[in-house]
């Protein structure tokens, strides 16, 4: 399927999402090697500069994409509340993508993995933390 | 560069509920169909809606007889793009003939803002009619003598409803640009279904009709090997007029 999934999203909160990642077929389980990089983009309209571009390591905020499970493309998205604040509550597109260190033509070639909706919602504000 | 979007692709496919279901043919069709559906809308609206900077040559020649040297066309100047932000610089040079005559616009053709002309701003901080008004004196009517850059239309924060004045809150033109490009999808879904090649179900011409206890019969297909559609109607659907409406210009 062109779009695989749905995520709402809460301003100021931590989302946590599991995805399993497939090939383009949207059947075949995506292996992924150890040098491979996984990347989550959020944003919208024509925009050449993703509002968020997550990788491994995490934004200053918190925000990122771990790899539970290389065999079986298994991967955990954070989404941090602070990284979600500038962001008007609405519709934005999500998209995973991997730089594949297999690839020569080109040199870890830049694959399109799954696209999807990521609604992001506004919150109360008030106390927080422990 | 692109036409600015005035809505996000997965906005669309969020308002046709196909979040988690689209196939890579939904979305091919529905990309396809999107550019066309958000034209439709500029074109009821009568501006390019998305906020941009535009250089133009004004007046236009509308007239059946052009009107060299004849005075003016009054204090007002209507610009083809609303709603009006900012005038970068106004050059008027009557020789000018649209920027083609050689030393047209010159700098001893600016007009300063403020002295000899001021944008017709608004209490919202805009003008929604894309007025800019000469200060005691006027426009004159030779065609394209004024060279005029200005920003115009609608930011993206605006069109997302994400301002705090409400009177420059312009979602509605997503909404009915969503409800456009969602008919148009539609459409297109149901002629490829009715209308597919080797399909069973193409409906021929009219053969019979009865007007009392009314009935019809459509004869049946005239091929199966060819695409029978008529082609997908792009417009701005009944549903969508009442959010779109309050954005076109009306004539002041």
């Amino acid at each position: 399927m062109a779009s695989s999934f749905q995520w709402v999203a809460y301003q100021e909160r931590t989302n946590d999402k599991q995805f399993t990642l497939t090939e383009s077929d949207r059947s075949t389980t995506l292996v992924l090697a150890a040098t491979d990089k996984v990347r989550f983009k959020l944003g919208s309209l024509n925009q050449t500069t993703p509002s968020l571009d997550l990788e491994p390591d995490a934004t200053a905020n918190g925000s990122r994409v771990t790899v539970d499970d290389a065999a079986t493309g298994l991967v955990t998205v954070r989404l941090a509340g602070a990284d979600l604040a500038d962001f008007h509550p609405g519709t934005y597109r999500g998209e995973f993508t991997i730089a594949d260190d297999s690839e020569v033509s080109p040199a870890d070639a830049n694959e399109h993995t799954m696209l999807g909706v990521v609604t992001v919602v506004g919150t109360l504000g008030g106390n927080t933390g422990l | 560069m692109a036409v600015p979007e005035i809505v996000d692709i997965a906005e669309c496919v969020q308002y046709i509920g196909k979040a988690t279901t689209l196939t890579d043919a939904e979305l091919a069709l529905l990309t396809q169909i999107k550019p066309f559906g958000e034209d439709a809308v500029r074109k009821y609206i009568g501006s390019s809606v998305t906020q941009a900077t535009f250089t133009h040559f004004l007046p236009k020649n509308n007239s059946y007889q052009l009107r060299w040297g004849q005075n003016s066309i009054g204090q007002i100047l209507r610009l083809p793009e609303f709603p009006l932000r900012s005038v970068t610089s106004v050059n008027v040079d009557r020789g000018a003939y649209a920027g083609t005559a050689s030393g047209s616009f010159g700098s001893g053709t600016a007009w300063t803002e403020g002295t000899e002309f001021f944008p017709d701003i608004d209490e919202s901080g805009i003008s929604r009619f894309g007025h800019v008004v000469a200060i005691n004196r006027e426009w004159p009517a030779d065609p394209r003598s004024i060279k005029i850059i200005y920003t115009a239309g609608w930011s993206a924060a605006e069109l997302r409803g994400d301002v705090t004045n409400p009177r420059i809150d312009a979602s509605g033109i997503r909404l009915g640009t969503l409800k456009t490009i969602a008919a148009a999808y539609s459409n297109a879904v149901n002629s490829q279904t009715s209308n597919a090649v080797g399909s069973t179900s193409v409906v021929g011409p009219i053969s019979s009709e009865k007007i009392d206890n009314y009935a019809v019969t459509y004869a049946g297909a005239t091929s199966t090997t060819t695409y029978n559609g008529s082609g997908v109607t792009v417009s701005v659907p009944d549903a969508a007029l009442g959010d779109l409406k309050m954005f076109r210009r009306r004539n002041v």
